[in-house]
């Protein structure tokens, strides 16, 4: 079971970003989609996506491809976060549909510690923090 | 609106209506649940078969029925209840379960793998009666 709300789109978009950011030459879908073992039909559905965003922008041609729309020590990972699946409810972190107020105590405390704590790792970290790591093409 | 844990609407039927089981002095329904919790009542009954099936809970019908707990409460780890619902809980180092990875180290640098292990690790030390010492509105409660 997953704990965190992360599915395979926030990731290939992390991962697909950063590696274009990293990368020394030109990166394509077919390329990243390759070193990150992806699907190529899911990679170019997540990218439009960050296109609509105006994180990327696309070029066509045989020199085309995708690129990011600003530096990458000007992304932070929540707006990518956000791109694909919508703004995060700060007021409301947790599952708690109660109307009548049980909250659950320490485990709710927790819940949205740990929330919180994901949140502000996302508010805090460029793309150019986490770069260096995906130079693999 | 986004979540950020992965905890479903029927993770968070279960642990409530399993408090409500432990806190009320009368049999609670799975009605009563769903009033208590503002879900919806086939979703409740679903979740609450769930947890009779894993043994946590048992029920009893007629006028008086509802649900009740098989042991008690301080015998129930909260993540029996988890495990319950979504089946054995591990947490793997990455946050998508992919077996191999790409990069040299996690590009979200271990903090996806930290905080499952802090909720999961709270989950298998604390039992169902530490969450019920902390209920904070007891006059939903169902009293004699």
């Amino acid at each position: 079971m997953k704990i965190l709300a992360l599915s395979e789109a926030h990731i290939l978009a992390i991962h697909g970003l950063a590696i274009i950011a990293a990368s020394k030459e030109r990166a394509t879908v077919a390329k990243i989609s390759e070193s990150t073992n992806s699907s190529a039909n899911h990679l170019f559905k997540v990218f439009d996506i960050l296109v609509k965003a105006k994180i990327l922008y696309s070029v066509k041609g045989p020199a085309g491809g995708y690129f990011l729309k600003k530096p990458a020590n000007e992304i932070y990972l929540i707006e990518i976060y956000e791109a694909i699946s919508g703004k995060i409810d700060l007021d409301n972190l947790c599952h708690d549909k109660n109307a009548k107020g049980i909250g659950l105590g320490d485990l709710q405390d927790l819940c949205e510690k740990l929330s919180l704590k994901f949140v502000n790792f996302l508010q805090s970290t460029k793309l150019s923090d986490i770069k260096d790591r995906a130079d693999i093409i | 609106m986004t979540k950020i844990l992965a905890l479903s609407e029927a993770n968070a039927i279960a642990f409530h209506g399993m408090a409500l089981i432990a806190k009320s002095e009368l049999a609670i329904s799975a009605t009563d649940i769903a009033d208590i919790t503002n879900s919806s009542r086939h979703h409740t009954s679903k979740v609450m078969q769930r947890l009779v099936k894993a043994g946590l809970i048992g029920s009893t019908r007629g006028p008086s029925g509802g649900f009740f707990l098989k042991k008690d409460a301080s015998e129930i780890k909260i993540i029996d209840i988890l495990e319950a619902l979504e089946g054995k809980v591990e947490i793997n180092d990455c946050p998508v379960d992919n077996a191999i990875c790409p990069f040299g180290s996690c590009l979200m640098g271990g903090i996806c793998y930290e905080i499952g292990t802090t909720l999961i690790t709270y989950m298998r030390e604390h039992t169902l009666q530490d969450m019920v010492n902390n209920i904070s509105n007891e006059d939903v409660l169902l009293k004699k």
